[in-house]
């Protein structure tokens, strides 16, 4: 058998990315030890006569020597390892001679012998059986190697048993001479290798049929990667070449779905809008959940954003951990998440990882590919507000109804209209309501079709010693409100130099850019209302500007500031990052790798905002100027040694290692105000006149360190063991407890490579059960360990500032690592060949010495000490099937489904543990909890146990009271949880509040699919979240006024209101649901509650089916013989196309704030090219 | 090649082992390591500042007398006949319908969020203690803190009754969670007693503006707490006594010639104010006018933020005489920068519920809700109407004093003094001062405990504020659920909650 390296022909390029990323790596993991050439078709057949070569080798091995005439020329070297000693070595000088020449000169000294047919040569040994045996019958067989698609160029012919064989050509065709009685090897990497005996034929036409038994696929692993057949841990991976990031801002955003147990939420619509990850649940209760993320082998972490929260409004929340990589240099995303995966990672993987890969250069020539997206944007759904017609008729009856109220009439009190003191009067007449002077649509004025374009341009090339990428991105999106846009540059240079036989150097350079222009966005309210608030209460009767030119206030609500005026402000976010990874890889014995990695992280952010004297805010300040700057530079030292070694049936890889973390940053900020002209925004900050303009800096330093080792063990393919032990320590904990131990194990049996299971195989092709246990930790808590004083509470004696200083942390020299103990079951199916793969995991974890902040007793000077403060538990199911429904030479099907879901709870609380009377020991760790409502309070209805409500409020049940000792105490159960009585006692409190359900969405699914006819491909993907606590939308909770919003009530200063206002619940309307105008004046105590006064009144499980994107794509046919473009392909995609829910409000998973950045549909169009 | 490998793998190795690999540092560049404080006076100063004033300020919305729902002044006189707030945040409803529960914001807040300064000045005696510095400032610092912490225990008592002391030692080692029950109503008032009299023993009389000391506490402070404490108690020989030392030369006190004029920026310092919270430009400023001016009243400076949210319920704001001068500043009727004319009559959405509690002057410099006026704790206009009080409910019969200090106050706005034989009896004297110190400390946090004196306070919650939820157990504010719960009901809640 032949050790074969082949290369792609460029020209042969494929539609199907994904096929020619398998080949891919595949080829880089086969086990080369041979020569490497680019065929070429263009060979003359005489040109072993004409080529001419310099050989000249002192004392080097023949290796060496082939290698130098393959450089020079275009011949290609085939021969068996088992017969010939290609470390032997030779001295030779040959000038300008030709192959035979040289060939000869070499047989010599070696005593091999040699074949030379076209440009291919074969050398053998002299006890090898003769190449030709002469006493055959030789017989030409020619024929056409194909697949699916087509003629495959470079397949090998062998004839087996003899070093004898020929490759393809351009067109797929093959001539050899072969005995009678020879059986052809037909072999090309990623196809199944066919055997066909010659009986006499003349033309043998193969079909090779793909390697569908995506094994061999590799995934990357901690420090490392592993075939995928000898995984034993529970490993998503995300290869990104089928999935459309051209559309994307940030990469998180195309992650959603992907991988079953990895939940993507996106936390907001704004352009780069920031995105929360949670592997399999988040069950650490305050310590973060966000997992690990790993670039290029550097844990990164996300800038810490509120270092630059500077001037009056909140910049959203935006991606702040992958925003700065460019997404179409993503190779794959790898989702570790049992603990045997993640364990190799110790104390910072407790929440799992994420690894992500970029591209690498690839051998051969140059490859430049361009693609380019142009996309227009517009709301996918907006705010329903009231016009101005609506808004007027709807004050009135608001203004009647208050009417009614205050003096007691009908549904309020019973008395009649005419005893009331005072005669109602109306807001707005029939002729202002019928002819509005105005009619705005706020929302309009401050939304625009976005606009979004991104253009990447990546080089990718090189030789045996070199390989290079480079790659360009610019990003650029025009968000659908007003001035809301950002511009991203991303340059990268991933570059791997051999130095010599040992040693191979590279680096991993991420150059990015970020800059966003701003909108005010916030929940803050009256003179803090953000642009939504303030455009979702602005009086729509009112126009933008009056005569003059300034804005229009409301006069009943001064302090409200126009919507529009808000788009005067400047606000800038620059956020800038340097990611770079060097690493020095040696081999001083074939087995053993050792290689040591240097990084660095370096986000540098700046945000400056400018409140111009033409809005409320800047008026009042004369101009208000803002800077803050963050840097955050972390830094990686990581040394590894890997040793792999085959014995037999046993193939054992062990690695060790040690990695040095240090993390530091600082910040910068100040602002000044009283400005003369609006002209210097904030670059001028000394011009402004304000007496005590506003400084501050802090900085911060923290290491880590650990030590780690794992060892892969597989018996005969199918026994396979990982164990893994890491030790990390981190300086945020108090030396006695610093270091934390981290072990894991894991099991894999192939089941389908025994005997026993061999007659099924036609079937069940693939078989794998995995069982893994492991330990991975938590230090996510900051630098709790100690106290420390803070100067500030400064108070003013006899007109000089003094200083003051409190104990702002209690440290607490006791907090050590959290740690997940955790069991996954995984099975891996595959049947039919492959066709149709199945990937079953469950998982079972505890996590222990949570993490967290402790409550203090109130009287204590601090409020919370962070402590380990119990355990909680986590279970799940994750499904993932990949199907080749259809898959022929013109149409192809495939589909991928993820489907997960986990359950966390507490498992046990610690002694200080301060329960309320609606507390359950076993709880949900994030949850919706308040009263049970009993519908809307009718006419006439006295409610006992809600004295002072009126008609149209909701009801809310009094379920039950407290439980009290002879001595007056509360009574308690064993765990502190007030003891209830299991009756009404006619007060609405805690002891009537219930905890309604988990914050977590029950189930996750995605699917995805992708369809291909000839040169047309198709991809529609669409992911969901079900089972989902809501507790209502804008319709419902801006009217009720609960969870910080400001209820229909505020009518009475002007604010607007949405459509639903029409629906609520009036003296002439009893039979509606939505409760009344009062309702905020319901006796009901909101306390801590999730929804307030209402209760569990618009409380519903509700669900979404996203489609994240259509895309539709056609590749031109390019002649292969005009070698400029070798590949375009053009598409069209939507993103976001729509949304299936019974939620009424904008965006079931953007909505997480009340004042929601309104989602945005996407329509672009798309070109790739290679060259 | 040979000695490339050698250099990479020694490099590598020696890499490995550095010290560094295992010694692990964190730093906190901007924080205050307690190993190295507090060592001198400035430090001494500066737990003092944070511990002893930090709670008695009108920062924002931080301190007891902040102008927002946090500050008692605004909480307690919204549950009486005067306060009212226009608008609807979830914590005024339970307020302004006298609707007390446990779970309800305003009225369990003021426990939650000082019921650890008591332990903060605790620690801050205890971390003093140790500092090497010159007696003499020590003693004072000291009496600071002790009489901020018999003020705070002043009005938690008067809020919730007996609270919660923490010892030193409980307070040293929080971890171990021990549950403090609620002291006794004796152990309560003595604790309070005594801060206070350590206080008086060595702080000075008074600082004049102008000392480099204004604005922290006096002995004349000390006396006011401790004389509303007696009144509180009803031992009124030992307020009277309290009322009588603050009228003593020493403390300069007197009235200022006109009403308004206490409430200024040109007038901060001035020798009615026993004590104000000290607000500037550069720290700590109040919210009030904020809080109080709607959009379309008018102000010279017109930078002033106005969000029209507090007023005095117009059944109040009826029952001054026409003529009072305090009316300049309690506005019933004005014309609007709109040109039209608010006033009982045509309220509009300005003037619904109540007369606009303007009280305090303009900030020229202020650019939008806040002012650096001081506000005013503390006045010698309460203390001399408490001292009447107190004279003629010690002897149970009115005299001619009594009636001279009440009638400084009446003179003082214009309106009308009484003589001996206006007043029939002690009960319409009484009735008198009770009206007068409504007329003069609205909204200065004087009025619920007048009432819950008077045995009023449910009474008029009902009468003047319609409250269907008003039970007289609600003279005491609800502890937090919290702190109940937190104790595993050892912390017994006041009756009726």
């Amino acid at each position: 058998m032949f050790n074969l390296k082949t290369f792609k022909n460029m020209n042969n390029q494929r539609i199907v990315v994904s096929v020619n990323l398998k080949r891919t790596i595949k080829i880089m993991k086969l086990t080369v030890l041979m020569l490497t050439i680019c065929l070429s078709q263009m060979v003359a057949a005489t040109y072993a006569q004409t080529a001419k070569l310099n050989v000249s080798a002192k004392n080097e091995t023949l290796e060496n020597v082939l290698k130098q005439i393959e450089k020079q020329s275009e011949f290609l070297f085939f021969y068996n390892l088992e017969e010939i000693n290609k470390n032997e070595k030779i001295s030779i000088t040959k000038k300008n001679a030709n192959i035979q020449d040289v060939l000869d000169a070499i047989a010599m000294k070696t005593g091999l012998k040699y074949t030379i047919k076209d440009r291919h040569i074969v050398l053998t040994n002299e006890t090898s059986s003769p190449v030709i045996a002469s006493t055959q019958q030789e017989r030409k067989v020619t024929g056409t190697v194909s697949d699916a698609f087509g003629p495959i160029t470079g397949a090998n012919i062998i004839q087996k048993g003899t070093t004898n064989g020929t490759t393809t050509d351009m067109d797929g065709n093959y001539s050899i001479e072969v005995p009678d009685d020879a059986i052809l090897q037909i072999s090309f990497i990623g196809y199944i290798q066919q055997d066909i005996a010659v009986k006499g034929k003349n033309v043998i036409n193969v079909l090779l049929k793909e390697d569908t038994q995506a094994l061999e696929e590799v995934v990357v692993v901690g420090y490392g990667t592993m075939k995928k057949k000898d995984l034993t841990g529970a490993v998503a991976s995300v290869k990104m070449d089928d999935t459309p990031v051209g559309t994307v801002s940030t990469i998180s955003h195309a992650l959603a779905g992907k991988a079953a147990g990895l939940q993507v939420s996106a936390v907001s619509a704004q352009p780069g809008g920031g995105t929360n990850f949670r592997i399999r649940g988040a069950a650490s209760v305050n310590a973060s959940n966000d997992p690990l993320i790993i670039i290029d082998g550097f844990p990164v972490s996300a800038p810490n954003e509120d270092k630059i929260k500077t001037g009056k409004y909140s910049s959203g929340t935006t991606d702040n951990i992958l925003a700065s990589i460019n997404p179409n240099d993503i190779e794959s995303i790898e989702v570790l998440k049992d603990a045997s995966s993640t364990a190799i990672y110790g104390a910072r993987a407790g929440n799992g990882v994420i690894i992500v890969t970029t591209k690498k250069g690839k051998t051969g020539a140059p490859k430049v590919t361009y693609s380019g997206t142009a996309s227009v944007q517009t709301l996918a759904n907006s705010y329903d507000m009231l016009n101005a017609k609506d808004y007027m008729t709807q004050s009135n009856r608001y203004q009647y109804e208050q009417w009614m109220k205050d003096n007691k009439i009908g549904v309020y009190g019973g008395k009649s209209e005419s005893d009331a003191s005072s005669a109602y009067v109306p807001r707005y007449t029939d002729s202002q309501i019928a002819n509005p002077a105005n009619n705005t649509n706020w929302f309009d004025e401050i939304t625009r079709t976005g606009f979004q374009t991104q253009h990447n341009v990546s080089i990718n090339g090189g030789t045996d010693m070199t390989k290079y990428l480079i790659s360009g991105n610019f990003f650029k999106q025009n968000g659908v409100v007003k001035n809301n846009d950002m511009e991203r540059y991303t340059g990268r240079m991933n570059l791997e130099q051999v130095v010599s036989k040992y040693v191979k150097v590279g680096i991993n350079l991420t150059l990015s850019r970020n800059q966003m222009n701003n909108v005010p966005l916030g929940s803050g309210q009256n003179e803090n209302a953000s642009i939504m608030v303030a455009a979702a209460q602005f009086n729509p009767i009112l126009g933008i500007r009056d005569e003059n030119g300034e804005y229009i206030l409301n006069d009943e609500a001064a302090f409200l500031p126009n919507p529009v005026s808000l788009l005067e402000i400047t606000d800038k976010t620059t956020k800038e990052r340097l990611l770079a990874t060097s690493f020095i890889e040696v081999k001083p014995i074939q087995e053993l790798t050792l290689k040591a990695n240097l990084g660095i992280d370096r986000n540098y952010q700046k945000h400056k905002v400018y409140l111009p004297k033409t809005t409320l805010y800047g008026a009042k300040k004369d101009g208000q100027a803002d800077i803050a700057q963050y840097d955050k530079s972390d830094y990686l030292l990581e040394l590894t040694a890997n040793y792999a070694k085959q014995f037999g049936n046993h193939n054992l890889n062990a690695l060790v290692g040690y990695s040095f973390q240090r993390f530091t940053d600082e910040s910068l900020s100040a602002g000044n105000s009283q400005f003369l002209i609006d002209g210097f925004l904030y670059n001028n900050l000394g011009a402004g006149a304000y007496p005590k303009p506003s400084v501050g800096s802090s900085a911060s330093k923290d290491e880590m360190a650990s030590f780690f080792g794992r060892v892969n063990y597989s018996f005969k393919d199918r026994y396979l063991l990982t164990a893994t032990l890491r030790a990390d320590g981190a300086s945020n904990f108090a030396k006695n407890n610093r270091w934390g131990y981290f072990p894991s194990v894991a099991l894999g049996w192939r089941f389908t490579e025994e005997e026993f299971m061999r007659p099924l195989n036609n079937v069940l092709s693939n078989g794998k059960l995995r069982l893994s246990f492991g330990q991975t930790g938590n230090s996510n808590i900051g630098n709790k360990a100690i106290s420390y004083y803070k100067t500030g509470n400064n108070n003013e004696f006899g007109g000089t500032e003094s200083v003051g200083v409190y104990l702002d942390q209690m440290g607490n020299p006791d907090l050590k690592w959290e740690t997940t103990t955790e069991w996954n079951v995984g099975l891996d199916l595959g049947f039919l060949n492959n066709r149709l793969n199945v990937t079953a995991e469950y998982f079972h974890k505890v996590v222990s010495d949570l993490l967290s902040e402790r409550t203090l007793l109130s009287y204590n000077e601090v409020g919370k000490i962070a402590a380990n403060i119990g355990e909680t538990q986590s279970q799940g199911l994750e499904i993932t099937i990949n199907t080749k429904n259809i898959d022929t030479k013109d149409f192809s099907w495939n589909s991928d489904f993820t489907f997960s879901f986990y359950r966390d709870k507490w498992k046990t609380r610690d002694a200080s543990w301060k329960p309320a009377a609606y507390s359950q020991y076993n709880a949900p760790i994030r949850y919706y909890f308040g009263y049970v409502s009993d519908g809307l309070i009718q006419e006439g209805e006295t409610v006992d146990w809600m004295t002072g409500s009126v008609p149209g409020q909701v009801k809310i049940k009094d379920m039950d009271g407290y439980v009290y000792n002879e001595d007056g105490t509360m009574k308690v159960d064993k765990h502190g949880i007030p003891v209830k009585s299991g009756k009404p006692d006619g007060k609405i409190d805690e002891a009537d509040m219930v905890i309604y359900g988990s914050k977590d969405p029950g189930y996750l699914m995605g699917l995805n699919n992708t369809l291909r006819y000839k040169n047309f491909d198709f991809n529609i993907y669409f992911y969901g979240q079900f089972a989902l606590w809501n507790i209502g939308s804008y319709k419902d909770l801006w009217l009720t006024g609960a969870d910080g919003m400001t209820g229909i009530v505020n009518m009475y200063r002007g604010y607007n209101m949405p459509v639903s206002a029409k629906d609520v619940w009036s003296h002439d309307n009893t039979t509606a649901t939505r409760p009344g105008y009062f309702q905020d004046k319901s006796p009901v105590s909101a306390g801590s509650t999730s929804t307030g006064k209402i209760g569990d009144y618009y409380l519903e499980k509700s669900w979404f089916i996203r489609c994240r994107n259509i895309t539709l794509g056609y590749t031109i046919p390019m002649k292969q013989s005009k070698k400029v473009l070798s590949n375009i392909r053009v598409y069209a995609d939507i993103n976001n196309p729509f949304t299936i829910t019974p939620y009424n409000g904008l965006d079931l998973e953007t909505d997480n704030s009340v004042w929601a950045y309104p989602n945005v549909r996407s329509f672009s169009l798309g070109l790739d090219i290679t060259f | 090649m040979k000695k490339l490998l050698y250099i990479l793998s020694v490099s590598l190795a020696t890499t490995a082992f550095l010290p560094s690999c295992t010694n692990l540092e964190s730093e906190m560049y901007d924080v205050i390591n307690p190993n190295i404080f507090p060592v001198n006076e400035n430090d001494a100063n500066a737990l003092v500042t944070a511990a002893a004033y930090a709670p008695f300020r009108s920062n924002w919305y931080d301190g007891l007398f902040t102008a927002a729902n946090g500050g008692i002044h605004v909480i307690a006189e919204m549950t009486t006949d005067i306060g009212y707030c226009q608008w609807n945040d979830v914590c005024w409803p339970d307020l302004l319908d006298v609707n007390f529960t446990p779970s309800s914001d305003c009225p369990t807040k003021i426990y939650k969020n000082y019921i650890n300064y008591i332990g903060k000045m605790t620690l801050a005696l205890d971390r003093i203690s140790g500092i090497e510095m010159k007696e003499e400032t020590k003693k004072r610092l000291e009496a600071e803190v002790l009489c901020g912490r018999g003020w705070l225990g002043y009005i938690l008592y008067d809020y919730y009754g007996p609270v919660q002391i923490s010892t030193l030692e409980q307070l040293s080692n929080p971890l171990a969670e021990q549950i403090i029950p609620r002291v006794s109503q004796e152990e309560m008032v003595t604790f309070i007693e005594n801060d206070l009299k350590a206080a008086v023993e060595v702080l000075p009389a008074a600082y004049k503006s102008s000392d480099s000391n204004y604005g922290r506490f006096t002995r004349g402070l000390a006396y006011t707490v401790l004389m509303k404490l007696y009144m509180h108690e009803k031992n009124w020989a030992k307020a009277e006594e309290c009322g009588r030392e603050l009228m003593k030369p020493e403390y300069g006190y007197g009235l200022v010639n006109n009403y308004k004029d206490i409430f200024t920026l040109e007038n901060e310092g001035n020798v009615e104010t026993i004590w104000a919270a000290i607000c500037s430009s550069s720290v700590n400023q109040q919210l009030w006018q904020a809080h109080v001016l709607s959009s379309q009243y008018p102000t010279k400076n017109e930078s002033i933020q106005k969000w029209g949210g507090y007023r005095v319920l117009w059944d109040f704001y009826d029952t001054f005489d026409k003529n009072d001068k305090r009316l300049e500043v309690l506005v019933g009727e004005f014309v609007g920068t709109d040109g039209k004319l608010y006033n009982k009559e045509n309220p509009g959405t300005v003037l619904q519920t109540g007369a606009m509690p303007v009280k305090y002057g303009e900030d020229p410099a202020a650019t939008g809700e806040e002012s650096q006026i001081d506000w005013i704790v503390y006045r010698y206009a309460d203390v001399i109407t408490l001292l009447s009080e107190a004279i003629v409910r010690k002897g149970n019969a009115v005299t001619q004093e009594a009636v001279d200090l009440l009638n400084m106050v009446r003179s003082r706005a214009g309106i009308s003094t009484y003589t001996l034989s206006d007043i029939k009896g002690v009960d319409d004297f009484l009735e008198k001062v009770l009206e007068e110190r409504g007329h003069e400390l609205w909204f200065e946090g004087a009025r619920r405990t007048d009432l819950i004196r008077y045995g009023k306070y449910i009474e008029y919650a009902r009468k003047y504020r319609g409250s269907v939820t008003a039970q007289d157990y609600m003279n005491l504010m609800p502890l937090p659920q919290s702190v109940i719960n937190e104790s595993k009901g050892t912390v017994i809640q006041n009756p009726g909650y």
